[in-house]
Formats: structure tokens, C-alpha cells, sequence
């Protein structure tokens, strides 16, 4: 494989890669209310892909977001064809697919559920992160391994000619990040950390909070070589973890470590070679502590993991009218969908591995000035291997083996300057799952692989849109259309504290349709957009719902999002966000009746029934303070949820304390108004 | 678990309220709880109609059914009568042999439900412990408990065969206060389960009878759908299952049936 990478030489060349590779943040914060996208902006008329945005540090700081936190994937939900899960949750749906069906990436490292305290920040903030790249159906070739959308983000850069210091003071979260030359010119360092203190300041208010715990804490690292004007290195590190803990009586962790290394060797001005090694693990553990029968204390602990080893080998060549990519990858996965220990002892430890091979090769071809096409091919292969370390399984080096070549097409004619239309096609296949129960997403929702009973899923997705750039405004329009086969859910009545997860799992199809539009506008003394989905998400899988179609989980028909900036003075900026989506669906009993003592539920179906749906206004205020010889710094002012609009969470069903037999549906939400203030500050 | 979990931490940091869903009505459908045993007295078919979900009744008696067991072989039947208007047939003289295949009919306005089951090995309730209090969950608000947490170690004798699914009733001034279900998998001679019933109030001149019956497989499967459809914190919420014909909801349970009575005598 490497002898017939590296022989395979056809020269074309990859624009958009491109961009998002050797973006330089700007620094001048003054003028970027006008701009709404920076790096090396290219128009949406001219890009060659669909359904694809770019979100960076200066944009984000624009925006009121939950105490006063900056989040670039915050950002992200206020696309059109991107959805969150419920109550403001940090799981995204992209264009009608599953919360697990998302590649996010931090360097090119693969990042699982990236949300602290249940979707209220992201792991993302923009003092670390250069920038966001969303795709949202047609992905470059280079990457694999998810049916629905890709989040790139990208490490931010130390300064290599001065050192700086950034952070934030706030009543809920507080940050910091150093960065600086290690060589001036040649290399920098940049370090951050933040924490939230959100239960320290509960306690105080409340003698009810006593005993609990409520925190995350996350930090970023990363380091820049230029060894050489054609060799550059640089290292990556993450490391994140939430806890909550109930008086006690149970705890509930989870942790994202990452780890990458990445070196470019530049062969010319127009050919480079990049390889990528990287490490990451994600970690859930619920913790009961309990008293055995003889009262002695007994814990029992709930665990799941993954832990990935990822290599990539990329070649890139531009000509004048190709822009070349091929690639290698290889990703080694070990997962423990859901073991339990007692007293630290593992009950039936269940684990499986993984490797994901990927070979690929894209051109982007600028056939005439105004026509171009990106066609590429990805050829995706799983292998399931045996579990060696239990010798009476008996199992085999490789149980099974999964192959899918995975088309990529995109096309883009502007028949009229600054009017495009454009056409894509991608095959997708993804080797791991998400198994959540049909109610909430919870960081506790177990991950896991294909198998020999539970096949690779598959997703083909096509889409058209239009778009038009007319002195200043951005109007698009795109109806997209996807296919999904092998999907899994979980069967009717299932255990889901079964190790052996896939007996509780049933395998199908799915499809997703929906229409975006998007305005916006980017110049002039206010900007902002509006963007508008229409949407439905649909499985069908033999053995529920009577083999009959059915919403799945995360099927939202309406959503909607206003964004509004404004700068009425150099030191002022304004900017209001309302965010309307329909609810989840769920499923709702439609019937009661009695066995044994209880009220029993009749169901008429799955997901027959729907949340209510969710809407909040966001204002934030920042105003710059005086600038002195080496230190600058802004207050800033958010309101999350102005008009205090309680958006569920979760819904159950409870038994009326004041009227005998009778069932209240009961919403749980976790947000209401909360105002935010914190000073940010820069010292240079 | 871990969900039920959630849900609780939800309702401590969150905001709960009452709100209205629409829901599609759904037609009223036959309810039927059946138990036949290898003791005189216990058999009893409960009749009623699921009622909607907002409704304030919690189920409607239906009343003038015809119901009866046939047990096959012998092709006898038993007459079941209902009693007081309660929706609750009794038959005192119907009771379950070994090996024998046992037939429930039942007709509610000419439209007939049935089932079939067999009488399950028995299974000998040795012996009931009561264990000292075990209050380690003293309220999720930091509020105490009323009465008492009991536990109670009911132990098995299942020499009989391999693989046992047992229903357990823990009785008290004739209601049942607790019952649980579990299934036996590990081939042991004598096996002990715990059995933890929280905020019992109890005097020191109580007693508890322990009722330990012996159930197939499916039954298993039916009652465990059960037991978690009313907890609401499974993955997939769903309709339990149901071994009768028609679309009933409900079950037909054959089993047998051993009792001890446990006098509290101090705490």
C-alpha cells in the first residue's frame, strides 16, 4: 500500500484544503463586525462544495451564548440543515442524521461527544480554537468514517513573535491561555485551561446543593516547529472532564483525552506530503454506591470506552487548473461498549476492536472559468478482530470484514456572475455507533462497533442548490436527499445495561429530506442572517413499529434562526439571536391501564409523539475598555433565554400527588434566563 | 439505570412542571390478568379497559364476560364468576396439575381472547430471613424515610432443574407491598436472593407472608416488560408484552405457589 501511494502520481491540486490548512486568524477585531467569514474567504458562489461553513474566534465573540462563553459549535446550530438535541443540548444533527453520525475533529483527531454538562458548553472555545469548518453533506475524500456531517477544528497557533496573555473572569466559568515564541520566528507554544465553578456557587446559595458536585475542566495545548522552509511539526494535546455527583450516592464522569502529532515535509512550491499520528480516548463512568447485604459498602460502576490510534499519510499537488489529494489511513479501535464492576471487579468485561483502513484520491478541477468540478473516491474497509484475551471465545484474528467504495462528486456552473448552481453526490460508511435511549442524549450513552451481527451503515446523499452574492447579501437555497441502510436502534423493551449490546439492537434503513435557505448579509453597520430548514428524518427497521416507517429520534420539522449584529460605535457591539426548533420526537403513551397494582403504558407506536418546541432570544452587549501599553480588555453582557422560555429536556410521566389515577405528562428543562457578565482581557 | 439516574439529577437541577401533549386517542382495548396455581383458592381472572391517558380513572371493570379454563386432556372446565361487580372472576375449585396444558377463554360481548399455558417445576421456598434495617437511601431531598427498610433473603431449593424464573409477593394486611421477579440462571442446589422493600411501616406484632412462585420463561419475559414499562426508564418505553390472542393486554400466568409467613418480632 505505501509502495503504490507513493508511485501514484497525477497532478491536481485541492483548493479548499487549502484554506482551511493555511488560514491565518486576523488579528484586526475592529472591522471584523462587517466580516462574517475570514482566512482566505472564498465566495459561496465560487466554492465547488455544498453545504459547507466556516466559523471562526471572531465571529463567535460577536455572539451572546450561555454565560458569557464564546462556543464555535454554538455557532454551528445556527445553520440552516443543523439541529441540536433537546433543551439546548450539545448533540448536533445534521441534515436529519443521527447524533453519532458526525465526524468532529480537533486537528484531525477524532473527538467524541464534544459538550461539557450536558450540551451547555462545548469543548470547543474559541480563545484555543483558530476556527471551525462545517460540512454538512459533501465532505472532502480525505475524510471517512460518518454517515452525516463533519466538524473540522483547528488548533489555534502561539504567537512566534510575542507573548501574550488572554482570559476571561466570569461568574460561572473563568479561562486562561498563555502562548509565545519558543524561537522567535520559527516557534511558539500556546497553553489554555478553563473551569467552571457553577455548583462552588450553588453551594452557596443553597444548603440543597450541599454534597453535590457540578464542574468541567478542560485544557489545550499546542506547539508549532518551522524547522525548515519545508518542514514544519506540531503537537497537539486535550485533555477535558466533567463530573456530577449526587450527595454521595452516585457520580457521573466523562473524559476526552487527544493527542496528535503532525509534520509537513514541502516538496515544491505546489506539492507537499502531511503525516498525522494521533491518540484519543473518551470515557463515561456512573458510579452507585450501595451497601451489600451484610451492609458492608459496595460500589458498582458502570464503564464505557473508546480509545483510537489513528495514522494518516496525505500527498498534495496544485496545478493550474487540478488540485490533487491522495491518502492513506489507517484507525485502530478498541471499545467497551458498557462493562460493570462490582468492588472494582468486571461482571462478563466486554471489548472489541476495530481497524478502518481508507485509501483515497481527489481532484479539483477547474474545467472552465465558470465550471468546476471536485470528483474523488474513498475506499473504506473495516475489519473486526477477535477477541484474543478470553481464549475460550476461540476467536479468530479477523471476525469480519466490511469494504465500501465511497464516490465523491460535487459540481459547480455559474451561469451568471456571482450566481451559481451546484450538484453533489457522496457515499458515506460509518463503522461505530451511538446506542442513546429514545428520550434524551446523555454523556452516558453507550458507543459501539460494528460486529459480525451488526453490519457497517451506509448513507448516499444528494443535493442542488443555488446560490447568489448580490452587493452584500448571500441568498441560498438547497434541497438535499439521504438514503441510510444497516442504521441500529435499539429493540422494543430492551436492556440496556446488557454488556453483549448488540442483542438489544435491530438493524434497517433511513431517509432524510429537507429544504435550507439561508440570507445573509455580511457588510455595512449591522450583519447577521436568517436561515430556515424544513426537514424530515425517517427508519424503518423490521421488528419495530410493526415494520412500519417511523420518526426517528432527532426528526425536527421546523427550524429557524435569526442572528442580528450591530456596531453603533467603534467600542459597542449589539447582537440578538432568537432560535425557534420543533420538538423531538418521542414516544408517548396514548393509553393506561392496571396489572399488577401499577399503572401500565399502552404505546401505539414508536416516537408517535413530539416535545414541545424549543425557542429562546439571546442579547449580548460587549463594549471595549481603554486599551493601555500592554493590556486590553472588554466587558460583556449576555442574556441566554431573554423572556425565560422553559424548553424541555426531558419528558415523563408522573402520577398526580392530588388526584388518584391520574398521569401528568411533566417536562423537565434545564435552562432558564440566565445572565451573564465577564470581564476579557489581553495582556501583550 | 443510568437513565433513571439522569432523570433524578434533571429534577434537582432542573425545572419540572405539568404540561399537555397532544396525544391521538387511542381505542379502548381488553385488559386481562389471569392466574392459575397448584393451590386451591388463588385462581382469579381481573377483567377491565384501558382508559385514556388523561382519563382520572385508572381502568374500567368490565363485568358479564364469560370466562373459563379448560384444562386438556381431561377437558374440564372451570367456571369462573365474577364477584361483587368488581370485574375480579373467582373459580375455587380451579387448580393446576402437573403436565397438563391448561386452555383461559374468555368472551366479552362475542368477541373471544385465549391462551395456553403449562404448569412450570416447582420450586421450594426453603426459608425467609429479615435482615437488620437497610436505610443507605435516606431520601434523594436529604428528607428521612418513613417506616422501615426491610430485606428479606428467600431462600431456593431449585435441585429440579438448571434454569428457574421466580415471582416473588411480599404480603402485607392482605396487600401486596412488594413483589419482585428474577430468574435463576446459575445451576445451584440452594440459591439466595435478597429482596429490599424501603419504607415499610411496620409494628413489632406484623407479620409478612411470603408468596414464591414458580413461572416458565416467556412468563419471565412478560412480567420483566412489565416491570419496566411502569419505571419509564428503559431505553425503548413499549407496550408490554402480552401472551393473548386478539390483541389483549395483559397475561395468563400458570404457576405454582409456596408460601412462609415471617412474624416481625423485634427491629
Amino acid at each position: 500500500m505505501p509502495t503504490l501511494f507513493f508511485t501514484l502520481i497525477l497532478f491536481l491540486a485541492f483548493i479548499f484544503n487549502n484554506n482551511i490548512l493555511w488560514s491565518q486568524q486576523s488579528r484586526d477585531s475592529s472591522t471584523l463586525a462587517t466580516v462574517l467569514v475570514s482566512g482566505k474567504k472564498e465566495q459561496k458562489t465560487k466554492q465547488v462544495l455544498m453545504g459547507v461553513e466556516k466559523i471562526n474566534a471572531q465571529l463567535v465573540n460577536k455572539l451572546p451564548f450561555f454565560f458569557g462563553e464564546r462556543d464555535m459549535m454554538a455557532v454551528t446550530k445556527l445553520m440552516p440543515g443543523v439541529k441540536s438535541a433537546s433543551g439546548g443540548q450539545g448533540s448536533l444533527s445534521i441534515r436529519g442524521g443521527g447524533y453519532d453520525q458526525n465526524l468532529v475533529l480537533l486537528d484531525g483527531t477524532p473527538v467524541y461527544n464534544p459538550s461539557h454538562l450536558l450540551g451547555a458548553f462545548s469543548v470547543f472555545h474559541s480563545d484555543a480554537i483558530q476556527d471551525i469548518t462545517l460540512y454538512k453533506g459533501t465532505a472532502p475524500a480525505r475524510y471517512g468514517g460518518r454517515t452525516s456531517g463533519v466538524i473540522e477544528a483547528k488548533s489555534r497557533e502561539g504567537d512566534n513573535e510575542r507573548y501574550i496573555a488572554k482570559g476571561g473572569l466570569g461568574i460561572i466559568t473563568s479561562r486562561l491561555s498563555v502562548e509565545g515564541p519558543i524561537q522567535k520566528g520559527k516557534s511558539s507554544f500556546f497553553l489554555s485551561g478553563r473551569r467552571t465553578y457553577a455548583d462552588l456557587l450553588a453551594r452557596t446559595f443553597s444548603k440543597r446543593f450541599e454534597g453535590n458536585k457540578l464542574y468541567f475542566y478542560d485544557g489545550n495545548a499546542h506547539i508549532n516547529f518551522h524547522l525548515n522552509a519545508k518542514n514544519t511539526l506540531s503537537l497537539t494535546g486535550y485533555y477535558g472532564a466533567d463530573q456530577l455527583v449526587l450527595q454521595n450516592l452516585f457520580g457521573v464522569r466523562w473524559s476526552n483525552i487527544v493527542g496528535a502529532i503532525h509534520y509537513q515535509y514541502k516538496l515544491s512550491e505546489n506539492s507537499s506530503f502531511n503525516t498525522h499520528f494521533s491518540f484519543n480516548q473518551y470515557k463515561a463512568n456512573l458510579q452507585l454506591n450501595r451497601t451489600d447485604a451484610d451492609n458492608k459498602p459496595l460500589v458498582i460502576e458502570f464503564l464505557s470506552r473508546i480509545n483510537e490510534f489513528n495514522f494518516n499519510e496525505e500527498w498534495l499537488h496544485n496545478s493550474t487548473y487540478h488540485k490533487l489529494q491522495i491518502g492513506i489511513s489507517a484507525l485502530h479501535r478498541n471499545n467497551a461498549p458498557g462493562n460493570i464492576f462490582l468492588d472494582g471487579v468486571a461482571l462478563l468485561p466486554f471489548n472489541r476492536s476495530m481497524l478502518e483502513l481508507g485509501f483515497y484520491a481527489q481532484d479539483h478541477w477547474q474545467i472552465l472559468p465558470n465550471l468546476k468540478v471536485q470528483y474523488g473516491l474513498r475506499l473504506q474497509s473495516y475489519l473486526i478482530l477477535g477477541d484474543k484475551s478470553n481464549a475460550n471465545l476461540k476467536a479468530k484474528a479477523i471476525e469480519k470484514q466490511y469494504f465500501s467504495p465511497e464516490p465523491r462528486l460535487a459540481l459547480n456552473y455559474s451561469f451568471l456572475p456571482n450566481h451559481s448552481l451546484k450538484v453533489a453526490y457522496n457515499r458515506n460508511s460509518q463503522g461505530v455507533f451511538l446506542i442513546s435511549n429514545s428520550v434524551a442524549s446523555l454523556p452516558t450513552d453507550r458507543w459501539t462497533t460494528a460486529s459480525r451481527n451488526i453490519p457497517v451503515s451506509l448513507s448516499d446523499i444528494g443535493s442542488i442548490g443555488y446560490v447568489a452574492n448580490i452587493k452584500g447579501w448571500e441568498f441560498s437555497a438547497e434541497v438535499y436527499y439521504k438514503s441510510l441502510n444497516n442504521i441500529a436502534d435499539y429493540k422494543d423493551g430492551a436492556n440496556d445495561n446488557d454488556p453483549m449490546i448488540d442483542q438489544q439492537l435491530l438493524t434497517g434503513k433511513g431517509r432524510a429530506y429537507g429544504l435550507e435557505l439561508l440570507i445573509r448579509k455580511q457588510r455595512g453597520i449591522f450583519s447577521g442572517w436568517i436561515a430556515y430548514t424544513l426537514a424530515r428524518t425517517e427508519q424503518n427497521i423490521p421488528g419495530i413499529n410493526n415494520n412500519q416507517w417511523y420518526h426517528a429520534r432527532q426528526d425536527r420539522r421546523h427550524d429557524f434562526n435569526i442572528v442580528f449584529i450591530t456596531k453603533p460605535h467603534p467600542k459597542l457591539t449589539l447582537a440578538l439571536l432568537w432560535t425557534y426548533q420543533t420538538g423531538n420526537a418521542i414516544s408517548i403513551p396514548s393509553a393506561k391501564y392496571q396489572l399488577m397494582g401499577r399503572t401500565t403504558f399502552f404505546y401505539d407506536g414508536r416516537n408517535t409523539g413530539r416535545m414541545p418546541p424549543m425557542h429562546h432570544l439571546d442579547f449580548s452587549l460587549a463594549y471595549k475598555l481603554k486599551t493601555y501599553k500592554h493590556l486590553s480588555s472588554e466587558l460583556s453582557f449576555s442574556i441566554f433565554n431573554v423572556y425565560a422560555r422553559e424548553n424541555p429536556f426531558i419528558i415523563r410521566l408522573k402520577e398526580d400527588p392530588n388526584q388518584a389515577n391520574k398521569i401528568d405528562i411533566v417536562q423537565i428543562a434545564l435552562f432558564s434566563i440566565i445572565p451573564s457578565i465577564s470581564w476579557n482581557f489581553t495582556i501583550f | 439505570m443510568p437513565y433513571l439516574l439522569f432523570f433524578i439529577l434533571a429534577f434537582l437541577w432542573g425545572c419540572e412542571k405539568k404540561i399537555r401533549l397532544p396525544i391521538p386517542n387511542a381505542a379502548s382495548r381488553v385488559v386481562i390478568e389471569a392466574i392459575l396455581s397448584d393451590s386451591l383458592g388463588e385462581a382469579k381472572v381481573q377483567l377491565s379497559n384501558s382508559t385514556d391517558i388523561n382519563s382520572n380513572m385508572a381502568s374500567s371493570p368490565i363485568h358479564n364476560a364469560k370466562v373459563k379454563i379448560i384444562e386438556q386432556g381431561s377437558n374440564t372446565e372451570f367456571d369462573f364468576q365474577e364477584k361483587d361487580g368488581s370485574g375480579i372472576y373467582y373459580c375455587q375449585k380451579a387448580k393446576a396439575i402437573p403436565n397438563t396444558n391448561y386452555r383461559l377463554s374468555v368472551n366479552i360481548d362475542g368477541k373471544d381472547y385465549e391462551s395456553i399455558g403449562k404448569l412450570p417445576n416447582k420450586t421450594q421456598l426453603m426459608n425467609v430471613e429479615i435482615l437488620p434495617d437497610n436505610a443507605n437511601i435516606s431520601g434523594l431531598r436529604g428528607q428521612s424515610s418513613k417506616g422501615k427498610d426491610i430485606s428479606l433473603v428467600v431462600i431456593l431449593n431449585n435441585s429440579n432443574h438448571p434454569s428457574i424464573q421466580v415471582a416473588v409477593n411480599v404480603i402485607h394486611k392482605k396487600q401486596i407491598v412488594s413483589s419482585h421477579i428474577f430468574s435463576l440462571r446459575i445451576p445451584t442446589k440452594y440459591a439466595r436472593r435478597m429482596v429490599f422493600i424501603p419504607n415499610l411501616e411496620l409494628s413489632s406484632k406484623d407479620s409478612l407472608i411470603v408468596n414464591l412462585q414458580s413461572i416458565s420463561s416467556e412468563l419471565y419475559n412478560i412480567l420483566l416488560s412489565i416491570r419496566n414499562n411502569s419505571r419509564q426508564s428503559k431505553a425503548t418505553p413499549t407496550t408490554p408484552l402480552s401472551n393473548l390472542t386478539n390483541g389483549a393486554l395483559g397475561y395468563f400466568k400458570i404457576c405454582t405457589s409456596d408460601t412462609r409467613t415471617v412474624k416481625i418480632n423485634s427491629f
